[in-house]
């Protein structure tokens, strides 16, 4: 099977600042990582070539230091891993951002001598936009079918067979290939890698795609200029500041707990 | 139909209210601004009679293809027909609730479209200056909101967290116009089968999103045995239990009452924390509404920050004296 994983490098730190000048988060490469659901998918993508054989592929759409991430993916089971990297990309919302992989996607593959990948994973959604808005986006401009929520993925006949957690049940669904499928927990083991991969991963060569290596990249659907959606504010969640504080003994407490379930008819 | 305010409905389960009917109210705010009307757009089988109902929840008018479903997923044939209808009407917004239906079928129509979708909204107001629609949502695992526009393309279109809206109030009396359409869309060409459906077996009683009041539990419960005493008090309340992440994670809780970010949105009235820190993930499930009664041995737990009612100290110990005394009380 031919595999092409979708991945994205993250901001990871929980202490998150905001440039209060330009309202912009404040971004060190220190607090990056792989975007845990794409390392799910990875995870997933590693066992389906364990039973099937193929490859995977990796890509990803960011500035240059977004190799880092793309290295862990070779370390993690990845065979060979692309970024896709121009000043043009830059500012994309999730418009920009899948219609960009989609045309990284369709060259990757037409350099491969293949029509398209058998499968295509990403994460069910990232940990910094939260939109879960590019896999089914991508689907859309690749033209191909998606299945989303998945915990499983196994080959299944001429096709595959998902498993996708949902919140109210479970679903099985059987989709033909080539296909899009969106990861969320597998609950499969993490790999580590191994030495010989980790050195590997460092001397790997990462192939940068910009503008000029996509023949027909429409300028005006990337980055800022393809973006429909801005952001116009972000803000801390409001917090209040105080309230009553409740004191004295712990049965005066309760005692004055009860009354606030009496008033407001709770009980 | 250019300056109107779309929602984007399902048949609803068992005859109750179509899924995005709670859509209406901030619809209709929109619809106000952009001069326009509020429609109801459902697609699938019963759309008709969901049509109805969206009338009598008080959207003016209703546009319908009645489909029967099938064993197939019909999220590319939904999403076709929803993108054929936005071209020939043009509406000036799109909303639907952010189920995971909503969360499959409307960033397709969006890049049908080539327009900005927002996913996952906990509000939906006025940019005045720029004369769109304000769409707040929460980014970066919950610890932030962002208010994103839409600028100049349209349909401007958002998914809505479901619950952050009240359902609307049911009235037969009101009356409205359906369109039914037609979009052929060619079904045996479908690429996604569902096999087997296995129904949540932990899906019963009262739903969280759904209670009026909710006593949830955080870490500083100290054990998962302690728990059963938030079972108890919310039973003694009529209300529904609730867990933090990092609870529901270790398994003292099921995934199904975890509340924040990667979780339910409630609404309740009254709600109880225990032993819970505050983080933001977890405060990004309740809203600014609730009345918060918060537990905690941590008097500079953030969580005090939000309470309106604050309490330091150990919330198993004073959850034992509570529901002593609420039982006292229930049997006098």
């Amino acid at each position: 099977m031919e595999i092409l994983v979708c991945i994205k490098q993250v901001l990871t730190a929980l202490d998150v600042k905001i440039n209060p000048e330009t309202n912009t988060l404040v971004r060190q490469s220190a607090d990056c990582a792989v975007n845990p659901y794409d390392l799910q998918a990875l995870l997933l993508a590693v066992r389906l070539k364990e039973e099937c054989g193929g490859n995977i592929y990796v890509l990803s759409m960011g500035p240059e230091n977004a190799e880092m991430a793309l290295r862990e993916c070779l370390l993690k089971g990845a065979d060979e891993a692309f970024l896709l990297s121009d000043g043009v990309f830059a500012g994309a919302d999730t418009l920009a951002t899948s219609y960009t992989l989609a045309q990284g996607i369709k060259k990757i593959a037409a350099d491969k001598k293949i029509p398209m990948f058998d499968l295509v994973l990403c994460g069910k959604n990232s940990a910094d936009s939260d939109t879960a808005q590019v896999g089914p986006q991508l689907a859309e401009w690749l033209a191909l079918p998606q299945v989303t929520y998945a915990e499983d993925v196994k080959r299944a006949g001429g096709g595959l067979r998902v498993r996708r957690k949902l919140t109210r049940k479970i679903e099985i669904a059987e989709v033909e290939m080539p296909c899009l499928v969106t990861v969320g927990d597998t609950g499969l083991e993490p790999y580590y890698g191994t030495i010989r991969r980790k050195i590997a991963s460092l001397e790997a060569k990462i192939k940068i795609l910009s503008v000029s290596d996509i023949p027909g990249f429409d300028r005006n659907k990337a980055g800022l200029s393809g973006s429909p959606t801005r952001t116009k504010e972000i803000y801390l969640l409001q917090k209040k500041s105080g309230g009553q504080r409740i004191s004295g003994s712990a049965s005066e407490m309760v005692e004055r707990v009860f009354e606030i379930l009496q008033d407001s008819n709770a009980l | 139909m250019k300056n109107d305010i779309w929602i984007y409905m399902e048949a609803g389960a068992d005859g109750g209210l179509p899924v995005g009917a709670e859509l209406i109210v901030p619809a209709k705010k929109l619809a106000g601004y952009y001069g326009g009307k509020t429609v109801a757009v459902i697609v699938g089988e019963g759309a008709k009679a969901a049509a109805e109902d969206a009338i009598f929840c008080g959207v003016d008018e209703a546009l319908v293809i009645e489909r029967p479903r099938k064993a197939v997923c019909n999220i590319e044939a939904d999403a076709n027909a929803l993108y054929k209808l936005a071209q020939k009407y043009g509406p000036e917004v799109i909303l639907a609730a952010a189920t995971e239906t909503g969360r499959d079928l409307m960033p397709r129509v969006a890049a049908k479209l080539e327009t900005g979708l927002t996913s996952d909204c906990i509000d939906i107001g006025i940019d005045e200056e720029m004369r769109s629609v304000a769409f707040i949502c929460p980014a970066f695992s919950g610890n932030l909101l962002a208010k994103i526009i839409c600028e100049k393309r349209r349909p401007q279109m958002g998914t809505v967290r479901p619950g952050v809206f009240k359902k609307p109030e049911r009235d037969e009396g009101r009356t409205g116009g359906i369109i039914c359409e037609d979009v052929p869309h060619d079904m045996t060409a479908v690429a996604v089968k569902i096999v087997e459906t296995i129904d949540n077996p932990e899906k019963s009683g009262l739903q969280i999103e759904d209670a009026e009041t909710v006593v949830a539990g955080g870490r500083g419960m100290r054990s998962a045995k302690n728990f059963e005493l938030l079972i108890e008090l919310a039973g003694l309340l009529g209300g529904a239990v609730g867990a933090t992440r990092p609870v529901a994670d270790d398994g003292w809780m099921a995934q199904e009452a975890m509340i924040g970010q990667t979780g339910k949105t409630v609404r309740p009235a009254l709600y109880i924390a225990c032993g819970i820190s505050g983080a933001a993930q977890h405060l990004a499930g309740i809203p600014e509404t609730s009345v918060v009664i918060a537990i905690n041995n941590d008097e500079n737990a953030p969580i005090f920050n939000r309470a309106d009612y604050g309490i330091v100290g150990d919330a198993a110990e004073i959850l034992q004296r509570l529901i002593r005394k609420i039982k006292r009380y229930k049997n006098d």
